[in-house]
């Protein structure tokens, strides 16, 4: 047991100990995320060491959290006795500044990308292979100017009213080649209030991965939840090793797969940008990725 | 006996530092629902004030209690005295952070002035202030207060910078005039939330040191 208090006194993560509202124990990094020391607090009542109503409730009562406490950014879990710090200040940041750059980068590259487009169109292949090469370049373009105008996506546009249906010929018509021979049912029943351009590019993300890494059959639908529309792509691929991490940029899911690894980020991005969330799970014998949206 | 009233003390510590707590979450929202114009941000604000409100009353009752009962003498008179006169310090610093959020309600409707530079700056530093004020007690560290009044006079810096630059506005163009005096208000609340916390960090080191401590530019 020696070791194990010794593991704790070199852990990245805070852990503070307390008992009917006194300090037991705090590591040293718990002393350098609350700004305490330790000699000052412990055995003394636990609000003088976290003086923070907010985390005095998380550790009474228990929990999960992000809160920001002294200017850091942590994720704080509490359960009977023990509450731990997790310093996401500098995820954060990295986080902040990939968007800028992403903001500016895909700024930069709608412009070209929409001129590409149409002179592509103004070139008449000669031979058989000249075509192949052009409509692989069109292909190719068309998929880049999708991707700038997906990263490019921060405000949700208008919203308004529309049954979900309307959305699926429109995903029908851009995945058309990649859907011939899969099984893919479709049961979207309900109608949404929302920015209809934004959910269009959620579910398109959501089925390309399905599509790429999923195994069929697919399944898109909607449900109703207590105060929130669900809309779901689901699949009947294996089990995933850990469904959350997969929404960080640059995580795939799958080695070997073609993706940047930007899918999911942009899903939870756009969710979060309508006022929702994106989440992921197994449920079943069934991957299930979704996004879930107040309804107004 | 003194066990009974360091746990009594110390139960008085700790609701001051909720209190203190309290403030600075609105402090924090507050100037978020500033910078993001989030009206609904703003009005959860305005409702915590009651909360505070009432901690005050609920603290003064504990404290009134505990003089009655155990008759405290040096540092734990003291400590009781601080306690009632941050009381009041800290009530009225909650009513500045609300008053930050109703003129933020009031600028939520409308597009910016300008992007907000400074008035968050002074929302950063007031949180900075609170939570070495909140160390400071929990440490029983005088070093610790006599930053917070440091901190204040950065506070007081930047409330004169804001005022410049909106005099500024107000000059070139008489169309912000509106705004710019909103924002004033805005900026004012602030340097007054600041003035409330260096008076509690004052009456900190009084309790610590048994003087009566005055920051050089209130001392004439």
């Amino acid at each position: 047991m020696k070791e194990l208090e010794a593991a704790w006194e070199e852990a990245l993560e805070g852990l503070v100990l307390h008992r009917e509202r006194q300090v037991v124990y705090l590591n040293p990094k718990a002393e350098e995320l609350l700004q305490v020391r330790r000699e000052k607090v412990v055995g003394r009542p636990l609000l003088l060491t976290l003086r923070d109503h907010r985390l005095e409730a998380l550790a009474l009562h228990g929990g999960e959290r992000r809160l920001e406490v002294r200017g850091r950014l942590l994720w704080v879990k509490a359960l009977p006795g023990r509450l731990y710090l997790l310093d996401e200040t500098e995820l954060k940041g990295r986080l902040e500044a990939l968007e800028e750059a992403t903001l500016t980068l895909a700024h930069e590259l709608r412009t070209p990308l929409a001129g590409m487009g149409p002179l592509l169109e103004a070139l008449t292949p000669r031979t058989k292979q000249e075509k192949e090469v052009l409509d692989l370049l069109k292909g190719e373009v068309a998929r880049l100017a999708r991707l700038a105008q997906s990263l490019s996506f921060t405000q949700p546009g208008p919203r308004r009213t529309f049954p979900l249906e309307e959305l699926w010929p429109r995903l029908e018509r851009l995945l058309h080649e990649r859907l011939r021979g899969r099984r893919v049912e479709v049961h979207l029943p309900h109608t949404a209030r929302t920015d209809p351009d934004a959910l269009f590019q959620i579910l398109l993300n959501l089925l390309d991965n399905a599509l790429k890494y999923g195994q069929d059959p697919i399944r898109l639908r909607s449900r109703l939840g207590e105060d929130h529309l669900h809309l779901e792509v689901r699949d009947a691929g294996p089990p995933l090793p850990d469904y959350e991490t997969l929404f960080l940029p640059g995580r795939r899911g799958f080695q070997g797969g073609l993706g940047q690894g930007l899918g999911l980020y942009l899903v939870r991005r756009l969710a979060r940008s309508l006022g929702g969330e994106a989440y992921a799970g197994r449920e079943g014998e069934e991957n299930v990725f979704g996004v879930r949206l107040p309804l107004d | 006996m003194r066990e009974a009233l360091d746990r009594a003390l110390n139960q008085l510590l700790e609701e001051t530092l909720r209190m203190l707590s309290l403030v600075r979450e609105m402090t924090q929202e507050a100037t978020e629902a500033l910078v993001q114009q989030d009206a609904a941000r703003a009005q959860a604000v305005i409702a915590k004030d009651k909360e505070v409100d009432a901690l005050e009353l609920k603290i003064e009752n504990q404290a009134i209690a505990v003089i009655a009962r155990h008759q405290p003498v040096a540092t734990d008179l003291r400590l009781i005295f601080t306690i009632i006169k941050a009381l009041t310090d800290l009530e009225r610093a909650g009513d500045y952070a609300m008053h930050v959020a109703e003129d933020a309600l009031l600028l939520s409707k409308e597009p910016p002035l300008k992007r907000y530079v400074t008035l968050p700056e002074m929302g950063r530093r007031l949180l900075e202030m609170m939570d070495t004020l909140g160390q400071s007690v929990a440490e029983r560290d005088t070093a610790l207060a006599r930053k917070v009044l440091e901190l204040d006079d950065q506070v007081d810096g930047l409330y004169e910078e804001v005022t410049r630059e909106l005099i500024t506005y107000m000059m070139e163009d008489p169309r912000t005039i509106t705004k710019a005096l909103t924002l004033m208000r805005v900026a004012r609340s602030y340097e007054r939330l600041g003035d409330h916390l260096e008076n509690v960090a004052e009456r900190v080191i009084y309790w610590l040191t048994g003087e009566i401590y005055k920051a050089p530019e209130d001392a004439y």
